[in-house]
């Protein structure tokens, strides 16, 4: 086969896929060395590396580079710079998050990189602490030309960023179209800062709003995103910037940023009707009003993050459905919403947009709403149900509609038991009268409950039935005819079934058999060394697991968990009590990719042997061994 | 009865077999389209020596199958996104049920003749085999030889080793 066609074979594969591809042999290889295949891949360096491990990549264009907490010693620098320089043409996006640079550095590593896109300086604190930062004004003229296609520069969490340091920054990066400000520690009250007799002057200690406000104002043309992530931004700065006559804004993220009121949120909605990306998770002061704002104005929403807006309640939801692009809903711990609001909100039509859900802590949401949900929005590749009172006949339905779904997580339902699994004869009418199910008489009930002084503890609902033998539960899913098995789920990428204590062995062993599965957490279940083996066995992708508090597996399990599952590239054992110093063995002998493992609380597992571990296996940069060995 | 005339063109295989293909469906041939209206024009077939004739028959039937359906424009961006996840049942046992050598003639068939369609969806039933396997089960299945030195295999994993996504 020619190598033009192996690459096309290789764009329908994951990077995970493509790096067992690229071994082969060596046409194989030269395919995967393709551009076109090289954009998603991040190269990620970190700081800790020695130069001798520096791998030789000068073949491969790529474009994307990470080069994470670097320290100021010689030899970091050189490794820095060898990098810029190897793909120079080629890359696209630079990171040097949290990396110990100086001016005269960045300048240097800069001028190699003529077609950078995205500039990532976050928590870069000693490039911008001496204020010097492009101080000459030739090095301005330098980068003014090779960063003029940067359209996302990222400044957070720059203790040290001042007025002057960022209107230089903005200054090099002429183009830039969106600018990132997390944790930026931005004054808004100026005024007493300032020289007597002058109404604005550029600081070089401080980061006001005034300078970045006319730094949006002079921009406005080109501006499409801001992230003001966890800044002390309220609603009047939201007000000035929403107002600016030609700004036409695509991308808000306030997470976090306590301060903004609905009235900020009613600025945003009146003066910004292009908004495709509107994040404001943890912004607890918004309520209903904002979010009926929102579904009046934004109608070009696509993303839509209200997380932990705890006022928003059913009725502040019930419009969700006029936004008609909507394909990311985030409303995770917002306890009052309950299934009936849903309802109305999210299915009352059929969505074929909408790709991802999180209703992670939503204790209220039941089993009629994921039903009506999965018929409504058939094309969801991401759910999240942590922590809702859903019962079997939501995993049942999710099972048999959602035929997608790449992320699914149910940690911590305990309603769950193995039939929700292997499926079950009745689960067809079951799902069929979740959906039918009156939802208002249902939700009232629960909520008399706050206005009682007496704690009622409600009857399970859901479906029950007498726990069934490990034969059946073999014949359940074995037998396509009785009901949908969690496998009916291919394309799972990742899968959390945490804390569900009904699940056991018994259905386990057979329905975890997923192709593409990237990463399972099992922690908290009380499965035992047959599960884990059959994991191992059937899920070949594997490269993140997470069997913390397993509490009956053996040092067989990890066995079979290092020697089959090669890809594997992080662990976490903590809390087994049964694993000794047998698993770090296997671990060291097995695992050739592993970058992180938690082995913290595991009685038997002595520290020195871990500390061995560390030492002798080089890949790997994260170890957690907290009272092992107790 | 008054029988439709179908403006035909002749091509001729590996085993100078002489095939007459519609012109509707020569259209979808790639690499074909400049050359058709002389094609249409010359009563002499067009010789394609790396197409055996059991492959054209596929592929005159996968275009056949597929004439009244277009498929969604991909740009290199949902290539990348969508995967292997839209291959129809009926493509995937049309591709499959001559074995894995007729897959690939297919597949080099119609990177030669540049038929864009067939292309994607035989290379998505190629990624969908390789999917999870480690290098060596993948060899096995294609039945390939490795050329690495051992030495130029550690380079390429070491390689890969800094890749993430």
């Amino acid at each position: 086969m020619p190598s033009e066609v192996i690459t096309h074979i290789m764009r329908y594969l994951s990077v995970a896929d493509r790096k067992d591809a690229a071994l082969v042999n060596k046409v194989w290889y030269d395919a995967s060395l393709d551009p076109i295949l090289q954009r998603d891949i991040v190269i990620h360096f970190y700081g800790t590396m020695v130069e001798s491990r520096f791998p030789n990549l000068s073949r491969r264009k790529m474009s994307n580079l990470m080069l994470d907490q670097f320290d100021s010693s010689l030899e970091s620098k050189s490794i820095m710079l060898k990098s810029c320089q190897n793909f120079s043409q080629s890359l696209r996006n630079l990171s040097l998050k949290g990396s110990n640079i100086t001016d005269a550095l960045f300048v240097d590593l800069m001028s190699h990189c003529k077609n950078l896109v995205h500039l990532d300086l976050s928590s870069c604190n000693s490039l911008f602490m001496s204020g010097r930062i492009l101080e000459l004004n030739d090095d301005i003229q330098k980068l003014k030309d090779t960063l003029k296609n940067v359209k996302v520069l990222n400044l957070s969490s720059i203790r040290f960023l001042s007025d002057a340091t960022f209107n230089r920054m903005v200054t090099v990066c002429s183009n830039v179209e969106s600018v990132h400000l997390a944790s930026a520690q931005i004054t808004f009250i100026s005024d007493s800062y300032l020289p007597k007799g002058q109404t604005n002057c550029v600081s070089n200690s401080l980061l006001t709003f005034d300078n970045i406000l006319h730094f949006i104002e002079t921009q406005q043309d080109t501006l499409k995103a801001l992230d003001f992530t966890r800044t002390g931004i309220s609603d009047d700065p939201l007000d000035q910037i929403a107002s600016i006559q030609n700004l036409e804004l695509e991308e808000i993220v306030l997470t976090g940023c306590k301060d903004v009121t609905d009235e900020g949120i009613n600025s945003l909605c009146k003066n910004q009707k292009h908004l495709r990306i509107v994040e404001v998770k943890g912004c607890t002061e918004i309520s209903g009003a904002a979010l009926e704002l929102i579904t009046q104005n934004l109608m070009f929403l696509e993303i839509l993050r209200l997380g932990k807006c705890r006022q928003l309640n059913d009725i502040a939801v019930r419009n969700l459905h006029r936004l008609r692009c909507l394909q990311v809903l985030d409303l995770s711990e917002i306890y009052q919403l309950t299934s009936a609001g849903l309802i109305k909100g999210l299915c009352h039509n059929v969505n074929e947009m909408l790709t991802h859900i999180n209703f992670n802590c939503c204790s209220n949401v039941k089993d009629n709403f994921v039903v009506s949900l999965c018929k409504a929005a058939p094309n969801l590749l991401h759910l999240d149900l942590g922590s809702t009172g859903i019962t079997n006949i939501s995993v049942q339905a999710v099972c048999k509609y959602l035929k997608f779904l790449r992320y699914f997580r149910v940690a911590w339902c305990r309603e769950i038991t193995d039939l929700a699994l292997v499926g079950y004869k009745d689960a067809d009418k079951d799902i069929i009268e979740k959906a039918k199910e009156n939802p208002e008489d249902f939700d009232i009930g629960r909520l008399r409950r706050i206005y009682d002084n007496h704690i009622i503890f409600k009857k399970p609902t859901g479906f029950k039935k007498d726990q069934l033998s490990a034969s059946d539960l073999e014949k359940l899913a074995h037998d396509t005819t009785t009901g949908y098995t969690l496998d009916c789920l291919g394309h799972l990428h990742d899968l959390d079934l945490s804390a569900c204590k009904m699940l056991t062995d018994g259905s386990l062993v057979h329905v975890i058999k997923f192709k593409e599965l990237r990463s399972l957490s099992l922690c908290m279940t009380n499965i035992t060394d047959i599960t884990v083996s059959a994991v191992a066995a059937k899920n070949p992708s594997l490269e993140h697991i997470c069997l913390s508090q397993c509490l009956s597996i053996t040092d067989d399990a990890i066995r079979d968990v290092t020697k089959r599952l090669t890809r594997l590239s992080s662990l976490d054992i903590a809390g087994c009590d049964n694993l000794t110093d047998k698993s770090i063995h296997h671990i060291q002998m097995n695992c050739k990719r592993l970058k992180s493992l938690d082995v913290s609380f595991c009685k038997k597992i002595s520290p020195e042997s871990v500390g061995l571990l560390e030492t002798n296996m080089k890949t790997i940069q994260s170890v957690n061994k907290r009272l092992t060995g107790n | 009865m008054y029988k439709k005339i179908v403006p035909q063109i002749k091509l001729e295989t590996y085993e100078k077999e002489v095939f007459e293909i519609d012109l509707d469906i020569a259209k979808k041939f790639g690499k074909l389209v400049p050359v058709l209206q002389e094609l249409l024009n010359d009563d002499k077939p067009l010789t394609i020596k790396t197409i055996n004739s059991g492959t054209l028959k596929k592929i005159i039937t996968w275009c056949t199958y597929h004439k009244g359906r277009s498929p969604p424009p991909e740009d290199d961006d949902n290539r990348m996104k969508h995967s292997t996840e839209e291959v129809s049942s009926w493509d995937d046992k049309f591709l499959q049920e001559d074995g894995q050598a007729a897959l690939f003639d297919l597949i080099s068939a119609a990177h030669t003749l540049d038929i864009d369609g067939l292309l994607d969806v035989a290379c998505k039933v190629v990624a969908t085999m390789i999917k999870g396997k480690a290098p060596e089960e993948i060899r096995k299945v294609f039945n390939i030889k490795n050329d690495f030195t051992q030495q130029e295999e550690d380079q390429v994993r070491k390689e890969n080793d800094w890749c993430e996504d």
